[in-house]
């Protein structure tokens, strides 16, 4: 059978529409995303990709059990083969998605690719970030190891000062009064199932309306003229994909991950810290009073989903001044400031 | 930069992956070697329950705190006529029978020897461990040292 | 993946091509080896073995001309008396997997549930699918106690 053959019987077997699919392929995009900033766009999707294998194949050992999940780390760790490599590129790659997110969300906000008509998708972009703090979060407490474990028992209780629902949520999420096995297989099926779905759901709108919109041309940008998608931009997003994936592996070669003491309910180690990403909001719980701090956090998250309409409204205030830059460019200094303070103290 | 280029720089990248991979492989044997000598040790201890009891006697009674760990010597004990230092018992096998020994740790070493008879007394003494450990707990401690073996290539020392 | 889809370019010029296949071959190269970590990953390593005498039973416990069955760190022990001597064979039928049971009736000695294979005190097959005669276990009386030689690995999550 030719090959000719072969593929008019599989197309009318599998009558799918192939010009169809392709056309997102032949996407046209504005020059100015030529420079290695507009590539940050696909770097999160690309690290998603690493998380999605790296955590499955973790999956094949892992047990969220209390009394069995920190040996089931530690074998991960040193006894399977290149299970230190997983673990690491799994833990790693997890930082540098947030980075990633960071650095391409900076990139919109100054660009201001977010205006009218793409809103929405700046909406389901700022979704995409806090499930990524979501999976980072719920991630940490696996590992249950001294610090882990209690900096989730830390992470947990601040949701209880939340008024009159704290209790509720905190009882829902921990599935009882304290950490307890229950939080464990709850955490886990957050991580594995849950945030997931909703990762993938979100991505898949996001990347729909951008596709949809196509890239927003620069503002006060001349020119005219566009590049391929595939393969000019695939190319580049490849060759970020393998420099990640090698820097990582060095990393896990130079550094290969340990693992801290087993997690001991009655003894709470000095120095708990959450992740890097939680540092401001950490700082900021610590020297404001509870109920303001989560008052003016919740009002931060808000801000930041509805961004589009706050600079829209501004703008309308008063034309031409970038009041909106100003303002962003403020609530950024003052997040890098707290998180500073907390990383440098 | 040419469409070419760009193939042949992402060619490139991932060659250097497939080295940073295979550089990886180092680190993966040293960590398949420390595993595989964890998995060596609980089987010796599975092959000679008995040892494995006695060693956790030997370091309850903090034996390991004058013989060394795992009986391998090294304590200073100034003018012991044993080298200055603490008997290793990695040779009471070839010196005591277990009998033997069990009444050497009953009775402890109340007085020792001098290597410079002109010298200080040493220091260090081996109580009686007459009313600690009997029983069980002595059988077991009997058959883990009489267990111990120098590593091989070591020329008999002098002492136990 | 990638070197695939490039493969299919419209521009097929020499040069293309060329650089479509160097692409290709490095891409697969790279992609093989990770793969290959993975299932490295995947197939957990194999824990080191040592043949060890473990004490199984106390003989008075099994009556003279019985037989029972042991289980042991080193799996199930089937083991027969016959006045002060024993012998002991794996428990494990031969034909696929079931723990044999001790049921002496005409010419045999044990008895597999699950498809009615059946052996004599020898462990020769007396009737039933199993292919091969039960495996031998070395095993003596040693103080009153039915010691047997075992092949143990250490325990199940270690390596």
């Amino acid at each position: 059978m030719t090959a000719q053959a072969l593929r008019r019987w599989l197309a009318e077997r599998v009558p799918i529409p192939i010009e169809e699919l392709r056309k997102p392929l032949r996407e046209e995009l504005p020059v100015h995303l030529r420079t290695w900033v507009g590539w940050l766009g696909g770097t999160p999707l690309v690290l998603f990709g690493i998380q999605v294998i790296t955590g499955i194949l973790l999956t094949f050992y892992y047990t969220p059990d209390p009394s069995r999940a920190f040996d089931s780390v530690r074998r991960i760790t040193f006894s399977l083969r290149f299970g230190w490599l997983i673990r690491s590129l799994h833990q790693n790659a997890a930082q540098l998605m947030i980075v990633a997110l960071l650095l391409h969300m900076i990139r919109v906000f100054v660009t201001r690719a977010y205006r009218r008509p793409r809103e929405l998708t700046w909406v389901f972009g700022v979704g995409l970030f806090l499930l990524a703090l979501g999976f980072g979060f719920t991630g940490y407490s696996l590992v249950y190891d001294s610090l882990s474990y209690w900096a989730t028992t830390v992470g947990t209780n601040l949701l209880g000062n939340v008024p009159v629902v704290g209790a509720q949520l905190l009882w829902l999420l921990r599935g009882g009064p304290e950490v307890n096995p229950n939080t464990l297989s709850r955490f886990y099926n957050f991580h594995i199932g849950v945030l997931p779905t909703l990762m993938v759901l979100v991505i898949g709108a996001h990347l729909l309306l951008v596709r949809l919109h196509g890239v927003a041309r620069l503002e006060g940008d001349p020119r005219r003229e566009t590049y391929d998608f595939f393969p000019e931009h695939v190319l580049r997003e490849a060759a970020i994909a393998i420099v990640l994936l090698f820097a990582l592996v060095v990393y896990a070669t130079a550094r290969p991950p340990g693992i801290g003491e087993p997690a001991d309910p009655n003894f709470t180690p000095a120095h708990i810290r959450p992740e890097w990403y939680f540092f401001p909001s950490y700082r900021w719980l610590k020297v404001v009073p509870m109920q303001v701090g989560i008052w003016t956090s919740a009002a931060f998250v808000l801000a930041m989903l509805g961004w589009p309409w706050i600079d829209a409204a501004l703008e309308r205030l008063a034309p031409g001044r970038r009041l909106g830059l100003w303002l962003g460019s403020a609530g950024f200094v003052f997040t890098l400031v707290l998180f500073l303070w907390e990383a440098l103290s | 930069m040419t469409l070419t280029a760009q193939k042949l720089i992402v060619a490139c990248l991932s060659l250097a992956l497939v080295a940073a991979l295979f550089a990886a492989g180092s680190v993966d044997a040293r960590r398949q070697a420390s595993a595989r000598k964890h998995a060596d040790a609980l089987l010796d201890d599975a092959a000679n329950p008995q040892g494995a009891r006695g060693k956790a006697v030997f370091t309850k009674y903090s034996c390991n705190a004058c013989h060394g760990a795992g009986g391998a010597g090294g304590m200073m004990n100034i003018n012991a006529e044993s080298g200055g230092k603490v008997n290793g018992l990695l040779h009471v096998s070839e010196t005591y029978t277990a009998d033997e020994l069990a009444e050497k740790i009953r009775g402890g070493v109340p007085l020792v020897g001098k290597a410079d008879p002109t010298g200080p007394e040493p220091p260090l003494r081996m109580p009686p461990f007459r009313d600690l450990i009997a029983g069980q707990e002595l059988r077991d401690l009997v058959a883990y040292l009489m267990s111990l073996r120098p590593p091989p290539g070591e020329a008999k020392s002098s002492g136990w | 993946m990638t070197g695939h889809e490039i493969g299919n370019a419209r521009n097929p010029s020499r040069r293309a091509f060329l650089s479509n296949l160097v692409l290709g071959v490095a891409a697969t190269l790279g992609a093989a080896t990770l793969a290959q970590r993975f299932f490295q990953f995947l197939s957990p390593p194999r824990p080191p073995e040592r043949v060890v005498e473990i004490p199984a039973i106390a003989l008075a416990a099994i009556p003279d001309g019985g037989g029972t069955i042991v289980n042991l760190p080193g799996g199930h022990v089937a083991i027969e008396r016959t006045g002060d001597t024993v012998r002991a064979f794996s428990a494990v039928c031969t034909h696929l997997g079931c723990v044999i049971q001790w049921q002496p009736v005409a010419g045999q000695a044990w008895y597999c549930p699950c498809h009615h294979g059946r052996y004599d005190r020898d462990g020769r097959v007396v009737g039933g699918p199993p292919p091969r005669p039960l495996t031998p276990i070395a095993a003596v009386v040693r103080d009153g106690q039915v010691v047997v030689k075992l092949t143990v690995r250490p325990p199940a999550g270690t390596m």
